[in-house]
């Protein structure tokens, strides 16, 4: 049964408890479902020909030999079998394969198969935050089929375009384009078909990247300017009469309080769900356009939407049919960073520790084909339960990609290795360099890097932080697609460059003992490498006029 | 009765019937005295209405405010039902309105301000009942629209967004519109005289009835009883003949000319069958209209209770609730999972022999923790919207899918659950409905009553029949048995295999009899897995197994005695770290037709090929044949030695060795064997036991043959590793001993012969009671001799310092009580000293 005929079938109570019930969990019934579901995935995953490349013909019988049998994994580790898709080797036969990018100019992508009951259970649980997205409390709802919702997500293969899809399978609320007619437009035709459409049936829910979405609400600003210049007779025929009567009442209280039109000012929306990564740069703003604070989500392709957060918005809970969580303690996280052959040792959702940060490893239910996988995402639990929201589950926020990886505004997976290859290609002579993830004034994600040059090249060349940013940028938009994306949709160019002294690195390894980190450095650490440039130069002063002022 | 007035008169039955019924009902809703209390208010409206028509006495003043007081507080009443239907708790509000009403109906009352008493006009032979309307009528409609107004509120309050809400609604907003378009419309010339306003409340009062049923807040068995259709065909009788009485009375008396008294015999008589048939009628027509089909379950039900009631064998009482079932409801198939002693469920019966039995639900399955929470019917498509459903399976949602699984029935017996039945769709198709629910659960309870019972008793039954070590068959049970596999195997054949455990006696001396009772467990564990199910296998006496093998020709079960004699062969070598005795078995097999026609013959025969075995030297199986027979016949007629005797020269032989290598070794085993017999026949110890102690006695220190001659007769005292070697005497007669068969009970006696009675001894270091009695009275004895003669490293002690030594040493190193016994022996002369004057004794180790 879809979920409308449910609608009318059932009351609002019953349908909470149906999709959002499992909030109402204590932790160890949590764990029961988490456990019994981890046993059925460990007897398909180990009799599958992808489980015996890791056990070896051994065969876990309880979730502790699960956990010390199996290694934790990367996609390396699947590369071979699921790149070919090789079907027949997996736990159970995908009915769909969904792509994403993999390692920016070095992996062009990675793929992951999903099976029915996978999809089955990824369709219930975006229907929950479709839920607890218009939700103000507990068990309260409002959904309807006549309803209309903007996205702005990126069409199938990508796991995006799986939403979209779901959602229809549950009830016929209209997407705004419509999905079969999106997937041909590009995505600035998307968002003027949306705006359109919008504009004649209203918008009740936005639904997108949170980067993206900004960027969509912006452009409907702007979109509104541009269509207050048409004709009356256009507007007649292309808004409907209510949304006429508002726009005319909106646009004289925005005179009146001398402000631009905002789409709040013409819409009266439910929700907003955004997922991806950099989303907390964007929810103040997208709030104040829409007059909606929006609901994060936490959906990979890898993990399938794993969990969402709630009326209060007040921090995410993991859906227990998903995946099997795992979670790698910080200190266990940084031996790992810094030997990359230790295993680190993880805990689980009961043995978590408000406070803590941690690197979140799964296993994915259902047939899914990755076990005790390293999907590269950051947790940190905010608490256990929440008094207010009658939970007693553990409560996480989402943090960021692991630290080998620069993630922007959820495009780009930009690691170690496509700097240097970006690097190389450009043929500047970077001699030592280091990348950090930081945000602007405006609070927008941008890349920071911290280059040092070649002293030869100095007297031969002529390289400015202007000519380097430029430069490099177009090594990255060359080797990584997405890159090249945030500049053609979100317009941004998330470059930031800084020349450092020659000698610094050299300075700071003498100093500490130690190379900078390349990718992610501290704070500390970067201030370490700042106060080694200045240093460097104290010896120099000697003797210099400046000491006798 | 005139013009419109049998309209009046069926609301009027209506709200009766409906209140009547009711009445009689189980009121556990709230919902349900509130909806009693629309009826009384419509009952006072339309009765009042009817009997002011009527122009009923006392007056029509009386009536007309009858009927204002119905309806004057039927909003208010209405508003309190939705509000209870809706499961609202507020109150404020609906007593405000209330009191607003009322006051209003009082202030009417005494004033006539609002709607004034009609007046009474006779127009054209009809009474017209003339109501007066003024601007002030008009005033009572303002609390009324406002109250109208507040009910769409709340009701839109609780629609919007909620379909199910909505839905239950529904018949209670088409009820009102229909009422309140019914009143409207009265008013319209067009209607004038119609009663509409009544005629309205007869759909509104039914469509009320049914969002009650539909919220299934009551059943309808309940409410169509015997009583309430007397009490309402009585009531349209009493209605009928009041109007009719008189003119049948005249007809009868002066058309037909009867005399007064049997015209009045005759209505009463004509009242009575009437009110039977209509009784009849009504009863049959509710019957059929409700409760049919509920009628026949309950004496389906009341049948299968009986059935079950008689049943104690749980797969027919599982038949039988397999058989009402598919009688009452109609079930595509049918799983019953019944909980086993694991607390695991499994497949005890199925619809139908090809489905699929092969499942177990362990009893941490989430189906079995949410039935067990619920504790009532649960149907699939509920179940897959909740939580616990999250952590099903695959395989098992596929398997419900499979089986078309659409209803779990738990069986629960004092608050446990002992069993599941999963039904699949309705053959009729449509779902399962709250009655068959309510069905299910009724014959489901008396079923899991009668399931407790039939396993309590099945248990109970297995007890009497089972061994309670071994969980074989018993003795009792095995001869039953084997006198019905007998009789049923007539026309085929029918192996007997006797199986006895050989020197278990000294197995449990040795080992203990826990040890011993585990071994047996694992003999019997071994016997079960080889035969499993085609044949039966018991312990008939304390080391003695049978196994009744139907079907089994000699050959056949002499093969599998010798496939399970292996395995007991080889059963002890697998325990790590412990090192125990090897056990064997001596075997005897028999077989009917081939060698014996009767069970006697054929227990007779096995029995015999077993002794035949045992005096054979044991641990081998044996055909019976008359050979045996034959062998047996000569040693019942006394031409065979006892044991002992067989044996006695060999034992003089060996402590004759013992004296090549020591000449005063042979005393002592002399001694210690006279002290020990002594001891034993003072403690009321049988002849063979004694016998026993006496052999024991003379072998207990053979072992020293083993130990070298300088440490034997060393004249100092031994260092440490000379002490371990003497120690090692011990183990090295039990290993001689163990050489001779027929002797070997007495290895318990001699190894435990340097056991302290504390638990410092050796070799075992065992303790207390633990040390078998032959092993106590040997080492008091062995003590005795040793301190009473001379030794090469000491002089002998007067017997006074040895009884001393014994006393003081009783608890610690002598038993305790058998200290006592043996000084009183020494000290009245029963026990005659044995002294030795030269080196006599040898070493005490």
């Amino acid at each position: 049964m879809r979920f409308q005929e449910k609608m009318r079938e059932y009351s609002k109570e019953e349908l909470w408890r149906e999709y959002c019930g499992f909030l109402d969990l204590s932790l160890s019934e949590y764990m029961t479902i988490q456990r019994r579901l981890l046993l059925e995935q460990m007897e398909l995953w180990s009799s599958c020909a992808l489980g015996q490349t890791f056990l070896k013909g051994r065969c876990p019988h309880t979730v502790e030999e699960f956990r010390e049998m199996v290694p934790l994994t990367t996609y390396d580790d699947y590369a071979a079998t699921l790149l070919s898709k090789q079907a027949s080797d997996l736990p159970a036969e995908p009915v769909l394969w969904i792509q994403t990018t993999w390692e920016g100019g070095i992996h062009p992508l990675k793929v992951a198969p999903y099976t029915r009951s996978m999809l089955d259970t990824y369709k219930r649980n975006v229907m929950a935050c479709f839920m607890m997205a218009t939700s103000k409390c507990k068990g309260d709802f409002d959904i309807s089929v006549t309803d209309h919702m903007l996205y702005a997500l990126a069409p199938l293969p990508y796991a995006t375009g799986l939403l979209p899809l779901l959602l229809k399978d549950e009830i016929d609320v209209d997407f705004l384009p419509p999905v079969k007619d999106a997937a041909s437009m590009s995505f600035k035709e998307r968002n003027i078909a949306g705006f359109k459409l919008g504009m004649r049936h209203g918008i009740e829910y936005v639904f997108g990247l949170g980067s993206v979405t900004y960027y969509v609400s912006r452009s409907l600003s702007a979109l509104q300017k541009s269509a207050g210049g048409s004709s009356l007779a256009s507007k007649l025929t292309s808004i409907s009469p209510t949304r006429l009567l508002r726009y005319l009442s909106a646009m004289r209280k925005c005179k009146k309080e001398g402000r631009e039109l905002l789409p709040r000012d013409l819409f009266q929306l439910k929700g907003i769900m955004c997922a991806g990564t950099d989303n907390n740069c964007y929810k103040d703003d997208l709030e104040r356009l829409w007059g909606v604070r929006p609901m994060e989500i936490f959906a990979g392709t890898e993990p399938t939407c794993i969990g969402t957060e709630t009326w209060s918005r007040e921090g995410m809970y993991f859906f227990p049919d998903a995946c099997f969580y795992e979670f790698i303690p910080p200190r266990e996280m940084e031996r790992s960073m810094a030997d990359p052959t230790y295993q680190p040792r993880t805990v689980l959702m009961d043995e978590v520790v408000p406070g803590s940060t941690y690197e979140i490893v799964l296993t994915v239910f259902k047939g899914g084909a990755f076990a005790r996988y390293r999907v590269g995402d950051l947790y940190r639990c905010t608490g256990i339960g929440n008094r207010s929201e009658q939970i007693q589950l553990p409560r996480f926020a989402y943090v960021d990609r692991v630290p080998s990886i620069i993630d922007i505004a959820g495009f780009t997976r930009i690691s170690e290795n496509s700097i240097r290859h970006a690097i190389e290609l450009s043929g500047l002579q970077v001699h030592q360099w280091t990348a950090k993830k930081e945000y602007s004034p405006e609070n927008r994600p941008l890349m920071h890097l911290y280059v040092e040059l070649s002293p030869q090249v100095l007297t031969t060349s002529a390289i400015s932080a202007q000519i380097l940013r430029e430069h490099l940028s177009v090594y990255f938009k060359y080797v990584d697609h997405d890159y090249q994306d945030l500049k053609k949709i979100l317009g941004i160019d998330p470059l930031k460059i800084t020349i450092l002294k020659c000698g610094t690195f050299d300075s700071y390894a003498q100093r500490f003992g130690r190379s900078v980190r390349r990718m992610n450095p501290e704070s500390c650490e970067v201030a370490d490498l700042m106060s080694c440039q200045t240093q460097l130069y104290h010896p120099r002063r000697e003797g210099s006029r400046y000491d006798r002022v | 009765m005139t013009g419109y007035s049998w309209i009046s008169v069926t609301a009027l039955f209506c709200y009766f019937f409906l209140f009547l019924t009711f009445l009689a009902a189980r009121k556990t809703k709230k919902v349900i005295k509130t909806f009693m209390l629309l009826q009384i208010v419509m009952l006072l409206w339309s009765g009042g209405s009817f009997a002011m028509r009527s122009q009923f006495w006392p007056s029509v003043d009386f009536w007309h405010h009858i009927s204002l007081a119905g309806l004057f507080l039927m909003l208010p009443a209405y508003y309190a039902f939705i509000l209870d239907f809706l499961e609202d708790k507020r109150t404020v509000s609906r007593h405000a309105w209330e009191v607003v009403f009322v006051a209003a109906l009082l202030l009417n009352y005494f004033t006539g301000f609002l709607i004034s008493t009609p007046t009474v006009v006779q127009q054209g032979g009809e009474t017209q009942f003339l109501y007066e309307f003024s601007w002030t009528t008009y005033l009572f409609l303002i609390p009324v629209v406002l109250q109208l107004l507040q009910l769409v509120a709340v009701i839109l309050r609780y629609c919007k967004g909620d379909a199910g809400i909505f839905l239950q609604l529904k018949p209670i907003i088409l009820g009102m519109t229909i009422l309140l378009a019914g009143n409207v419309a009265c008013t319209l010339p067009v209607f004038r005289g119609f009663p509409l306003d009544i005629a309205s409340g007869i759909v509104n009062a039914l469509l009320l009835f049914y969002a009650l049923y539909r919220k299934r807040l009551f059943r309808m068995t309940l409410l169509v009883s015997r009583g309430n259709c007397y009490a309402v065909a009585l009531l349209i009788c009493v209605v009928v003949f009041s109007n009719f009485v008189m003119p049948v009375q005249r007809f009868l008396t002066e058309r037909l000319g009867l005399a007064s008294s049997y015209a009045v015999i005759t209505i009463a008589m004509g009242m009575m069958l009437v009110t039977f048939l209509l009784y009849s009628v009504m009863k049959a027509f509710l019957d059929s209209l409700f409760v049919r089909e509920e009628q026949a379950q309950n004496e389906m039900l009341s049948t299968f209770s009986r059935n079950v009631a008689r049943v104690l064998n749980m797969n027919e009482i599982l038949q039988e609730l397999a058989d009402v079932i598919t009688s009452a409801i109609g079930v595509h198939r049918m799983f019953f999972f019944i909980r086993g002693e694991d607390d695991h469920f499994r497949v005890s019966l199925t619809g139908s022999p090809l489905d699929e039995r092969s499942i177990t639900m362990a009893p941490d399955h989430p189906l079995i923790h949410y039935l067990r929470d619920r504790g009532d019917c649960l149907l699939l498509k509920d179940f897959s919207r909740t939580v616990t459903y999250r952590s099903l399976w695959e395989e098992e949602k596929r398997l419900f899918g499979a089986w078309n699984i659409e209803c779990f029935v738990p069986l629960m017996a004092d608050q446990e659950l002992i069993g599941i039945v999963m039904l699949s769709g309705k053959e009729r198709g449509g779902g399962f409905k709250p009655d068959d629910l309510s069905f299910l659960q009724s014959a489901t309870s008396v079923c899991a009553i009668a399931v407790k019972n039939a396993q309590l008793y099945e248990k109970a039954y297995q007890e009497a029949r089972k061994d309670e070590l071994t969980g074989l068959v018993n003795r009792k049970y095995f001869y039953e048995i084997l006198n019905q596999e007998f009789e049923k195997a007539k026309d085929t054949s029918l192996a007997l295999v006797i199986l006895n455990v050989d020197d278990f006696k000294l197995y449990n001396q040795l080992y203990g009899a826990k040890e011993g009772d585990r071994a047996l467990q694992r003999i019997a564990a071994i016997m079960q897995a080889t035969i499993s199910d085609h044949g039966y296998v018991a312990r008939i006496s304390g080391k003695e197994f049978g196994l009744i093998l139907p079907g089994y020709d000699i050959y056949s079960a002499k093969l599998l005695a010798e496939n399970i004699a292996e395995q007991v062969r080889t059963l002890n070598h697998a325990q790590d770290g412990y090192r125990l005795g090897q056990l064997t078995m001596s075997v005897g097999v028999c077989a009917s037709p081939y060698m014996a026609a009767s069970v006697p013959e054929l227990i007779n025969n096995t029995d015999m090929a077993v002794y035949s075995v045992k005096r054979s030297g044991k641990n081998a199986v044996l055909m019976y044949s008359e050979e045996v027979e034959q062998k047996e016949e000569q040693r019942k007629s006394g031409k065979h030695q006892s044991g002992y005797n067989t044996y006695a020269s060999t034992i003089y032989a060996l402590t004759a060795a013992i004296d090549t290598k020591d000449h005063y070794t042979f005393n002592h085993s002399q001694n210690v064997a006279y002290y020990a017999s002594e001891l034993a026949k003072a403690c009321g110890m049988p002849q063979d036991f004694v016998e026993i102690v006496r052999e024991a006695g003379l072998l207990h220190d053979i072992g020293k043959i083993g130990i070298r001659e300088d440490i034997l007769n060393k004249p100092g005292k031994l260092n440490d590793e000379e002490y371990e070697v003497m120690k090692g005497h011990v183990e090295n007669a039990v290993g001689i001993i163990r050489y001779l068969p027929s002797l070997d009970y007495v290895i318990p006696a001699v190894i435990s012969h340097h056991e302290r009675y504390d638990g410092y001894g050796y070799p075992r270091k065992l303790k207390g009671e633990d040390i078998p009695i032959m092993g106590r009275i040997l080492c008091i004895a062995d003590a005795f001799d040793a301190m009473t003669s001379v030794r090469s490293y000491k002089k002998s002690f007067p017997v006074e310092r040895a009884i001393q030594v014994l006393l003081e040493e009783a608890g610690r190193q002598f038993d305790p009580r058998l200290v006592p016994i043996f000084v009183e022996l020494v000290q009245s002369g029963t026990i005659e000293l044995k002294v030795q004057t030269e080196f006599s004794t040898p070493r005490q180790a």
